[in-house]
């Protein structure tokens, strides 16, 4: 008993309580992986996304057209082209009906690109305080497994005359392996959460830039 | 972490991969570093009791003569056998050598007189496949030849008609072209003329807004001129940035005040439609009047 001590002995030997802590933070960890892949994709998609679309609506071409041109390519409507539609959408709609007051159909393009934005960058933010949350109570989690099994092996300890460090040492490691696996799944998630957190905001300000200069822009259609 | 899995399994996939592939490692890597302790050797218990060594030595020398004598009769027994065995085996293996050698050469002297019948009967084939080959190469040649002269013949006639209708075909295109050429250019040139009154006009204008915006840097600037880059969009908006001195008048000050001055004066009056497309890059001279 005391002279294997390989990872996989170890795990099968430990106790139930230990056994179940250890299953909870391995799918702690695949979870926050899989967490991990899927934002790197869609904030990089996202980037790209912004970066052409900004490309466009500089180029200089008329607004109409660009928004004719997003109203087609249906199946791309994130980022700051949803937006731009949502606001020009609205200006429209509010021109056709006859306002007359400049400053309230800049308002209310404005308040409708400020609802797609929101909803953009709650899409950004899905799963962020998953990850949030793996990083700061998986040690915790891992701590209590660890604490449980060396409490069993110093009860075990207790009831024999002659104490010998090989009885207690097997039931101690088997204890911080808890620990480890709770580290090793809490680093990557708060790594991720801190970088990703700071992407989004990264992108919040670039589309609230947005919203601001093409609010100028409406603004300035309406009152010529 | 189930969303994640209904919308992008593919990360779902890497991560448990990733996670065996660190598992692997762990389990394996730990089984090599810690090599299993050697077995310790059993003790072998050893029983023993008291024996006299001088009679222990006499029946020892008597079993070991009586060992010898045997030994000797037996190794002489098979000497004589083996010598026997030899003998009936090298007979044997002389007859057979001698029958197989009889067999080889009855064998190579069919196999000779075989290929010869062959090459025989090669020879007259091919002789035959040439002569048949010569006589319907002499028929082809002939009515190849017919064949060729009578293309050639009708061919001649329908290239020199077809000749004769291109060249008067191509007269009469070539003159309908030429006057459809010189209606086009007068028209062009009509409608360019109209178009650059008229982006005239809009450069005066512009140019005029430009000026009255233009706080003029003080005294000593009357002799200096620039020419200055404008990047528009429809609407008249400049684009930002998109305003650059491209000959320098020389005097710093003055033509931070050019730029100045078009970015204050925008938006600029353009005119919409077509007619935009000249003045997406504007390049306006700059120069104090009075």
């Amino acid at each position: 008993m005391s002279t294997d001590l390989t990872i996989t002995h170890l795990i099968l030997n430990a106790s139930p309580v230990v056994q179940f802590v250890i299953v909870l933070l391995m799918f702690a960890s695949v979870s926050s992986w899989s967490m991990i892949f899927d934002r790197m994709r869609i904030l990089k998609r996202a980037g790209r996304a912004a970066d052409e679309f900004e490309g466009r609506f500089w180029s200089g071409g008329d607004l109409a057209e660009l928004y004719r041109q997003i109203e087609r390519e249906t199946d791309d409507e994130s980022g700051m082209a949803s937006i731009f539609r949502a606001g020009f959408r609205e200006f429209a709609r509010l021109r056709t009906k006859g306002h007359k007051d400049p400053m309230a159909m800049v308002q209310g393009a404005q308040r409708s690109m400020r609802v797609s934005l929101n909803r953009e960058v709650d899409r950004l933010e899905n799963h962020l305080t998953t990850l949030a949350t793996i990083g700061s109570t998986s040690p915790y989690v891992g701590l209590f497994g660890t604490v449980w099994g060396i409490m069993n092996s110093f009860t075990a300890l207790g009831n024999v005359k002659q104490a010998t460090l090989a009885l207690v040492a097997p039931g101690i490691a088997e204890a911080l392996i808890a620990t480890a696996i709770g580290l090793f799944a809490a680093i990557p998630a708060v790594v991720a959460y801190n970088r990703y957190s700071n992407d989004v905001e990264r992108l919040n300000n670039r589309y609230d830039d947005f919203v601001e200069e093409f609010a100028t822009i409406l603004q300035r259609q309406a009152v010529t | 972490m189930f969303s994640v899995i209904k919308r992008n399994p593919v990360s779902v996939v890497l991560a448990l991969l990733l996670h065996g592939l660190i598992l692997f490692f762990l389990i394996f890597g730990m089984d090599w570093s810690n090599p299993g302790k050697p077995a310790t050797p059993k003790a072998n218990v050893v029983q023993a009791h008291t024996v006299d060594a001088k009679q222990l030595n006499q029946t020892k020398e008597k079993e070991s003569a009586a060992e010898r004598e045997k030994q000797r009769q037996r190794e002489q027994e098979q000497k004589r056998k083996q010598a026997e065995k030899k003998k009936r085996q090298q007979q044997l293996e002389q007859k057979r050598v001698a029958k197989e050698k009889a067999e080889k050469k009855r064998q190579e002297a069919e196999v000779k007189r075989q290929a010869q019948l062959k090459k025989e009967q090669q020879v007259k084939e091919a002789k035959r496949k040439a002569e048949t080959k010569r006589k319907a190469e002499m028929e082809a040649k002939r009515k190849a030849e017919i064949e060729r002269k009578q293309k050639a013949e009708r061919e001649a006639k329908r290239k020199a008609e077809a000749k004769r209708k291109a060249a008067a075909e191509a007269k009469r295109k070539a003159e309908a072209a030429a006057r459809a050429e010189r209606e086009r250019a007068l028209q062009e040139q009509m409608a360019a003329e109209q178009n650059s009154r008229e982006i005239d006009r809009y450069v005066a204008v512009i140019k005029q807004q430009v000026e009255r915006s233009w706080l003029k840097p003080g005294q000593g600037s009357e002799e200096l001129s620039g020419v200055v880059q404008v990047r528009l969009i429809p609407g008249g908006d400049v684009v930002p940035g998109g305003v650059s001195i491209i000959r320098s008048s020389g005097n710093a000050a003055f033509d931070r005040s050019v730029e100045s001055a078009v970015y204050k004066a925008a938006p600029l009056p353009v005119p919409s439609g077509l007619l935009f497309e000249s003045f997406r890059t504007l390049k306006l001279n700059f120069k104090p009047s009075k």
